[in-house]
């Protein structure tokens, strides 16, 4: 039985066509033993087949920046204002654009040139929920009718993918929406004067009702549903039914992916589990926000994590997590809190949201740098090397800020890997 | 448009029918000779043309996509620049464009036998020469007819209807001025025989109590429009058997 990359290379020669497998390749035999697992209700990582993955909501330093991460899936969005034209058919009424971004860095398929069908789909699904629903205001952008008013800019972008892009993607979009503020403006006569933020407050957007999208996937000619599946299992699902519903329980969307053929009674039913969670993440994402506001006043530059607990608890914790100046726009991650106080020969003490500790062979250097075990001696650094630490000196947090170690890998289970010094030589 | 009422107090809409009325239907099968499937159907004033190549070698640029034990499906979905009101020029690639053609892909793919094609390509063309409403409903009404008379082997037939939601009422079969007002339109695609949902779209507001009843109604529409096309397609079942056996 030959590797499939060896396979794919033979095929090539003979061929003479150039085959390029950007996605490792998924074999069969993974892809029973994930239908036999679920349809003995199994998954993966052990959720119920109706339980969401933990749910983290985080916000950048201006508003309108949200990222969400749903297990290993990362969206943000990032919301824009641009004072311009109306649209011709609609003089009072401002715009409101939808912008999805795939890169590279999400899944190695992505092209970032082009979005894709996925893009184009989540694009279209984000636009028919938000826009045509009527979520956002949009007469109320209106600055003079038929000259100028604003334009919202929703950019949202992938930034990890493992399964369920469109859930990630609609609550990152709304809270980013609800987050967002935008210029006050006054009209004196002909003149049209923006204020500053430092003027005026700006006035955050009227966001009427929030649509949430909620992806159930289908298994085994439908006779197992999943909720929020992962990449693997939408890799061997018959299709998913992917609705966006508000508190409310009024549906602004409801689609369905893949082939398969379902009852009414199904679809009631799809709408009756989504319902229910919507209402949830509704009270998580207002939640979120609040905490932000309220922190945004007092002036903490400090931005903070609000987790969805596991489901022994139904309470929301936070993660505080400390803002360098320096990194101020990059995002969040919740899973690392990285303690400047702390910094110990060995393990890394995250006591806050983590219940496990950070395995022993995890070392901390400084802020931002960590490795697995400790590495060689550098030849090049000479004496003077801080040293009760590990002995991994090419990185250091004063020559390079921004420079990560790529050993930020907790799933490795293998023993203490040894880096070569030549690798990290920039 | 503020003026008009979408049903009137006496229960008939804009174009005088009643809720659960279908508009007029027309429809030809074989209507190009070069395709080895075509269609043509009318709903009201909405006008489409399908045509099918395939079960065929993939071309070039499609290699990638070939599968050992069942054959793909390519849609493209185009709307003719002259087929809404205000005449616009839609490229090749643009988005509402390739989202219709997505999701009518995925309709057929959970139809066709796929696994009798291995290692084809199936090609489904579909253009909109009228566009009055409901235009996803009137091309898999089309491809699903021309797919037949291409003689591909699927589960059943493929009907679609859009229903919405007018003073608590569903209303079946919209037209463009119903569509553009503010409720909530669903497309369906039914198997007729086989009872079952193969695809379903929901675009606007709906509340979920309110949601059995439309679907109630927009899958007695499809079984209606199930009855046409059936007809149809024994009608010109005859007609060709008649020019097969007094040739």
């Amino acid at each position: 039985m030959m590797p499939i990359n060896l396979l794919l290379k033979l095929y090539k020669l003979f061929h003479g066509i150039t085959i390029m497998p950007r996605t490792p390749a998924f074999s069969k035999l993974e892809h029973e033993f994930l239908l036999k697992a679920i349809s003995t209700g199994v998954r993966l990582d052990q959720r119920d087949m109706l339980e969401y993955r933990k749910i983290g909501i985080s916000f950048g330093i201006d508003y309108g920046c949200c990222t969400v991460e749903i297990g290993e899936t990362k969206v943000m969005a990032q919301v824009a204002a641009e004072m311009d034209r109306p649209r011709e058919s609609r003089p009072s009424e401002g715009r409101l654009n939808v912008h999805v971004e795939m890169s590279t860095i999400a899944f190695p398929s992505f092209d970032p040139t082009k979005p894709g069908e996925l893009g184009v789909g989540i694009q279209r699904m984000l636009e028919r929920s938000i826009i045509l629903s009527r979520a956002v205001d949009l007469e109320a952008l209106c600055v003079r009718v038929g000259e100028k008013s604003w334009t919202i800019h929703l950019h949202v972008h992938v930034l990890s993918h493992d399964g369920n892009l469109i859930d990630c993607a609609s609550i990152a979009a709304i809270t980013a929406l609800k987050h967002f503020r935008y210029p006050d403006v006054s009209v004196i006569g002909q003149d049209i004067v923006i204020h500053t933020m430092e003027e005026k407050h700006p006035i955050p957007l009227t966001v009427h009702h929030m649509p949430l999208y909620v992806s159930l996937a289908f298994f085994k000619g439908c006779e197992r549903l999943a909720i929020d599946p992962t990449y693997l299992e939408e890799k061997v699902m018959d299709g998913k039914i992917i609705l966006s519903i508000n508190k409310h329980k009024e549906l602004c969307s409801l689609q369905m992916n893949g082939q398969m053929n379902i009852t009414k009674e199904q679809i009631l039913r799809c709408t009756e589990i989504a319902a229910v969670r919507a209402k949830t993440l509704t009270e998580l994402i207002l939640n979120a926000i609040k905490t932000d506001t309220d922190d945004k006043k007092l002036g903490k530059t400090k931005s903070q994590t609000v987790l969805e607990k596991s489901k022994d608890n139904k309470e929301i914790l936070k993660s505080e997590l400390t803002v360098n100046s320096q990194t101020s726009e990059e995002i969040q991650i919740a899973n690392m809190s990285i303690n400047e106080d702390a910094v110990t020969d060995d393990a890394i003490k995250n006591g806050h949201n983590n219940k496990t500790e950070k395995p022993y062979w995890l070392t901390q250097h400084d802020r931002q740098t960590c490795s697995i075990g400790d590495g060689k001696v550098n030849a090049w650094s000479g004496d003077g090397a801080e040293s009760s630490l590990g002995i991994f000196k090419a990185l250091r947090a004063d020559t390079q800020p921004e420079e990560k170690s790529e050993d930020e890998n907790e799933d490795s289970e293998e023993e203490v890997v040894i880096l070569d010094d030549s690798a990290l030589e920039t | 448009m503020a003026g008009l009422e979408l049903l009137s107090d006496q229960g008939y809409r804009i174009d005088g029918r009643k809720p659960d009325e279908l508009r007029r239907i027309r429809c030809k099968l074989g209507v190009f000779t070069q395709a080895d499937g075509s269609a043509y159907i009318e709903q009201g004033n909405t006008k489409v043309l399908a045509a099918i190549y395939g079960p065929r070698e993939a071309d070039q640029n499609m290699r990638n996509q070939i599968c050992h034990d069942k054959c793909f499906l390519n849609c493209e979905y185009t709307q003719a620049t002259f087929s809404t009101a205000e005449r616009k020029h839609r490229s090749r690639g643009d988005r509402k464009g390739q989202d219709m053609s997505t999701h009518i892909k995925q309709t057929f793919e959970a139809t066709i036998q796929t696994s009798l094609y291995p290692r084809s390509q199936i090609d489904i063309y579909l253009q909109v020469l009228q566009a009055d409403g409901s235009n996803y409903c009137a091309c898999i009404n089309a491809a699903s007819l021309a797919l037949i008379d291409a003689g591909i082997a699927m589960k059943d037939y493929v009907c679609a209807c859009s229903a919405s939601l007018t003073k608590g009422k569903p209303v079946i079969d919209i037209n463009h001025v119903e569509e553009s007002s503010d409720c909530a339109e669903l497309s369906v695609a039914i198997l007729p025989k086989l009872d079952q949902i193969v695809y379903s779209e929901l675009n606007g507001r709906l509340h979920a109590n309110e949601l059995p009843d439309v679907i109630d109604a927009v899958v007695r529409g499809c079984k209606d429009l199930f009855v046409v096309m059936d007809r149809t397609v024994r009608e010109h079942l005859e007609e060709t058997a008649t020019t097969f056996t007094h040739s």
